[in-house]
């Protein structure tokens, strides 16, 4: 079946943009070991979402009566990840990745275990609010693009990475909730349970990556230590220039461009 | 939408499956497309162009009747999502690096966070939208209505922010930059 595959795959994903003969990276090993453990939270993390959101009207139908709820479990969920995200991320950068992420991986093992033995609708919000929260997306993007250093290409190709996890982990959740069905519910999240649990002991046997862009600023700017300016929460008053330079910056071009992005995407039809 | 046009199970799943797979292989190659496309701005910019085609497309495609033609539209019409979203968290430690210290992931976070307020804001934005116009609008628009409409819009609307994004691509910028900060900090 692979053997099958593997030519045709081969022929969609690399064909089009290079041959054999010309490789652009010369590197044998274009992954770099430490990448993996932020490949894999993010893998666990979208497999649980995946296995969840399908069977979600399944579960609202048998203990609320009807699909309605569905909305409410949802929106709790995408809230948590809302405070989620700037919170892991702020952490990532004032404790590291590695604990951040092993912090965040350890409550993915106990909210998305608890989600398959909930029997109430607001239990659920509950229970998937702080699934959540413990997003471990941003520390796994923080670690993937510190391990490629300050190499624009290298941080696309370990982004390219990162996606492709993510995307494998939803399919094969949602694949693995849509075969199965919602009589495996219980189970299925225990596995997912027991997934996060093996990322988090695979994170703690792992090196994080070093930061060295961070380290050449604290250098250039004599700081003692490297946590001690954020543009999103400064310590110094010299730093006021910057925020607002940062604010102005990330909120029109970022912000406002990636709300959008992701309004546009959301809204397949 | 299956309603209106007729739509089966199999044309929505050919639909779902080419447009994750078409995800997949972006991922996969987003190192060798920023090679070619040299910044990670001109390849969300081109990203958006190919979005807003296929919104357009999508407006005069009136039957939906041929199913390559269809999921063709719905690939590129969601290719913001695996390059844009891509790109912008590649760029985003570079803008960090620029206006901070050790903030790479604050501001991932920030992002992650925009990104999850629209995929909530989303299903109720499209269901005001659908009350709104629906999906069979009459005249010009065709069947595809107010909807393709405004996302075209919003789509082009969104270019425009990217003007602010360019020059943080390049690390000389960003060394450039620190320098000049730390000559004006060495003299005040």
């Amino acid at each position: 079946m692979l053997c099958t595959f593997k030519p045709l795959l081969y022929f969609v994903m690399y064909r089009p943009f290079y041959s054999p003969k010309k490789v652009i990276n010369p590197q044998p090993n274009d992954t770099p070991p430490t990448v993996k453990p932020a490949l894999l939270g993010s893998a666990v993390d979208y497999f649980g979402l995946g296995l969840v959101t399908p069977l979600l009207p399944f579960f609202c139908t048998e203990f609320a009566g009807s699909v309605d709820s569905v909305g409410y479990v949802l929106s709790a969920q995408y809230l948590g990840v809302i405070f989620g995200s700037a919170a892991v991320g702020y952490l990532s950068d004032r404790i590291g990745r590695k604990n951040t992420l092993m912090i965040a991986l350890a409550g993915d093992v106990i909210f998305f275990s608890l989600t398959g033995f909930v029997k109430t609708v607001p239990t659920m919000c509950v229970v998937r609010l702080f699934a959540g929260l413990f997003t471990p997306l941003a520390a796994c993007i923080a670690w993937v693009q510190d391990a490629a250093g300050n190499d624009e290409l290298a941080r696309a190709k370990n982004q390219g990475y990162f996606g492709g996890s993510a995307v494998i982990g939803f399919m094969s959740g949602a694949a693995a909730g849509g075969i199965l069905g919602y009589s495996s519910f219980t189970a299925m999240n225990c596995v997912c349970g027991a997934f996060a649990l093996f990322a988090l002991v695979y994170t703690f046997f792992s090196l994080e990556p070093t930061r060295p862009h961070s380290e050449q600023v604290s250098k250039f700017h004599s700081i003692p230590s490297p946590l001690t300016t954020n543009p999103f929460f400064p310590s110094g008053k010299s730093r006021k220039l910057r925020v607002s330079r940062i604010l102005s910056k990330t909120s029109i071009s970022s912000r406002w461009l990636s709300l959008t992005l992701w309004l546009g995407a959301s809204l397949q039809p | 939408m299956m309603e209106q046009f007729g739509y089966v199970e199999y044309q929505v799943s050919l639909c779902l499956i080419s447009t994750t797979f078409f995800h997949l292989v972006i991922m996969v190659n987003l190192a060798r497309l920023m090679k070619i496309f040299k910044t990670g701005t001109n390849l969300i910019v081109m990203s958006y162009v190919a979005a807003v085609i296929s919104h357009v497309g999508f407006l005069f495609d009136p039957a939906y009747h041929t199913d390559l033609i269809t999921a063709s539209l719905f690939m590129f019409a969601t290719l913001c999502l695996p390059l844009g979203m891509s790109c912008a968290n590649v760029i985003a430690p570079n803008i960090a690096d620029v206006f901070g210290t050790n903030a790479r992931g604050s501001t991932l976070g920030i992002l992650r966070t925009v990104f999850n307020i629209g995929q909530a804001l989303g299903p109720s934005y499209g269901v005001i939208l659908y009350k709104a116009g629906g999906w069979g609008g009459e005249g010009i628009l065709a069947n595809g209505g107010l909807f393709f409409a405004i996302q075209a819009c919003m789509l082009l609307l969104s270019c425009g922010c990217l003007l602010r994004t360019w020059g943080f691509e390049k690390n000389e910028v960003i060394k450039k930059k620190h320098q000049k900060e730390i000559e004006i900090e060495i003299e005040v």
